[in-house]
């Protein structure tokens, strides 16, 4: 199995953690992940921006092929969301009826674990969004 | 009496509960080993509460502590102390109050650490976050109790190790939503519940569990809290021991001379099971999502090895206001899916899979 960088889930993790994106001061939208300059407008005049820990589904997926360290979350739902003015994609959580998970609902985020390095090495943890059914 | 303890500087400025969403019945397991049919009665738990894939200890003490965090609402970096109580944590070695800490905007300057002390390492940290900031050390500090507890499958102890967590941030009495009264700890070494490093379950020396460990510790801590306050069993409105299962509580309560209807608020275990460090302290949360202005409250954990705490705890003004701003631990114990014993052993990791795969 392929080790995981630790480097770079280190330099992420207040991403992973927070959702900590940036909002361009010119054209007053936020994106995320966070980049030097608006990838709308191309301002480099950026503030950070943390979005609500609710917001809106709009559209999700599954995926059933995953890499062996995740194959115990299989399916995975992966949902686009709407946090305050943010979009962000990020995995969902507590998926128990999938027949409720309509565009629209209401979702929360929620600290989960992302991925383990085996049974030896670091765990990552980050944001998942939990719909509220 | 209010000013006569140090401790009644001090109150929880916030407090929120977390169970995940996952029941199992009792009956289930009951039936998977061959137990007997009547243990979930004799122990009076019907289900117990099963964590995600996906939650560990940690998960769960961030969603409790966030939830405290929106009643307290202050500032986090104000906060200078993070004690996260378990003995399920996800690493042997490398802290979860520092995940927790870094998730909620906490760090870098404050105290971090995991503590352990089986279901009591929570309230050892709560009464040293009393001295803290009582002290004026600090003005706030985090204490979160948490668990995924294990339990050895087809043990008696696999019917009621369940998976919940609870966070309070302990503040000055001004901006509390109840302050402490008083606080007491008795503890002695009792070989009643034990786990070796890397032994994968924890076991229990039978005779020891009831009346020389859970009944002495906590008659001990109560009637010494008592004796030092002056305090009568009367005098408190609502009363929260540890709760293994939901008929020690009751049972300690009687010889306490407490009335079982002052118990019965903050019983959470007949409905997700026993969530160890989270245990008593969720029953506090609870008591606290319902408790008047004024009410007096007599909480007692207890942990195995073994000791117990006892507190007197008095509820302010401030109590409704904050009750608003977060989410009622009532939410998280009717908001539930019932599991197999196939999907709870799969998201327990006890289903042995080979090759760059774990839980």
């Amino acid at each position: 199995m392929a080790k995981l960088s630790i480097p770079i889930f280190w330099r992420v993790r207040k991403h992973l953690y927070t959702l900590e994106g940036r909002k361009c001061l010119e054209c007053g939208r936020a994106h995320f992940p966070p980049k030097n300059s608006c990838p709308y407008c191309g301002s480099t005049k950026l503030v950070e921006y943390y979005p609500p820990k609710k917001g809106k589904l709009l559209v999700w997926t599954k995926l059933y092929e995953t890499c062996d360290d995740r194959s115990a979350y299989r399916p995975i739902y992966i949902g686009l969301l709407q946090l305050g003015e943010l979009r962000v994609v990020l995995p969902l959580t507590d998926i128990h009826d999938e027949g409720k998970l309509k565009p629209g609902i209401d979702v929360e985020l929620v600290l989960r674990r992302y991925i383990e390095d085996g049974d030896t090495g670091l765990i990552y943890y980050g944001l998942k969004a939990r719909p509220i059914f | 009496m209010t000013n006569l303890f140090p401790e009644s500087k001090t109150g929880i400025v916030g407090w929120g509960g977390y169970v995940p969403i996952y029941r199992i019945k009792l009956s289930e397991i009951v039936k998977m080993w061959g137990m007997q049919e009547s243990l979930p009665q004799i122990l009076n738990v019907e289900e117990k509460s099963v964590d995600n894939v996906d939650e560990d200890a940690l998960t769960m003490g961030f969603e409790a502590a966030r939830i405290a965090l929106e009643r307290a609402r202050v500032n986090p970096s104000l906060i200078n102390a993070v004690f996260f109580g378990t003995e399920s944590k996800p690493y042997a070695v490398k802290p979860s109050a520092t995940v927790i800490a870094e998730a909620l905007g906490i760090t870098p300057v404050t105290m971090a650490s995991d503590l352990e002390f089986a279901c009591r390492a929570a309230s050892e940290a709560l009464r040293a976050s009393i001295g803290l900031v009582s002290s004026g050390m600090m003005k706030y500090a985090l204490v979160i109790g948490s668990d995924t507890a294990q339990a050895n499958p087809g043990d008696v102890l696999e019917l009621t190790a369940s998976s919940g967590a609870v966070a309070f941030i302990i503040g000055p009495k001004e901006e509390s939503a109840a302050y402490f009264e008083a606080s007491y700890s008795y503890v002695t070494d009792t070989p009643d519940f034990w786990r070796r490093a890397l032994s994968p379950y924890p076991l229990h020396g039978e005779g020891f569990t009831g009346e020389p460990a859970y009944f002495a510790h906590i008659v001990g801590a109560v009637k010494g809290l008592m004796e030092k306050t002056g305090l009568k069993p009367t005098d408190f409105d609502y009363a929260v021991f540890h709760q293994p299962n939901g008929r020690f509580p009751l049972k300690v309560a009687q010889k306490l001379g407490i009335p079982k209807e002052k118990v019965l608020p903050g019983l959470v275990t007949p409905r997700i099971g026993n969530t160890y460090n989270a245990s008593a302290l969720l029953g506090l949360a609870k008591i606290l999502d319902q408790a008047k202005p004024g009410n007096r409250i007599l909480v007692a954990p207890f942990g195995s090895g073994a000791g117990s705490d006892a507190y007197s705890i008095v509820v302010t003004d401030l109590v409704e206001e904050k009750r608003r701003n977060g989410t009622l631990l009532s939410f998280f114990i009717e908001n539930k899916v019932n599991v197999s014993y196939s999907t709870y052993a799969k998201n327990r990791g006890l289903i042995k899979r080979i090759d760059g795969w774990s839980l």
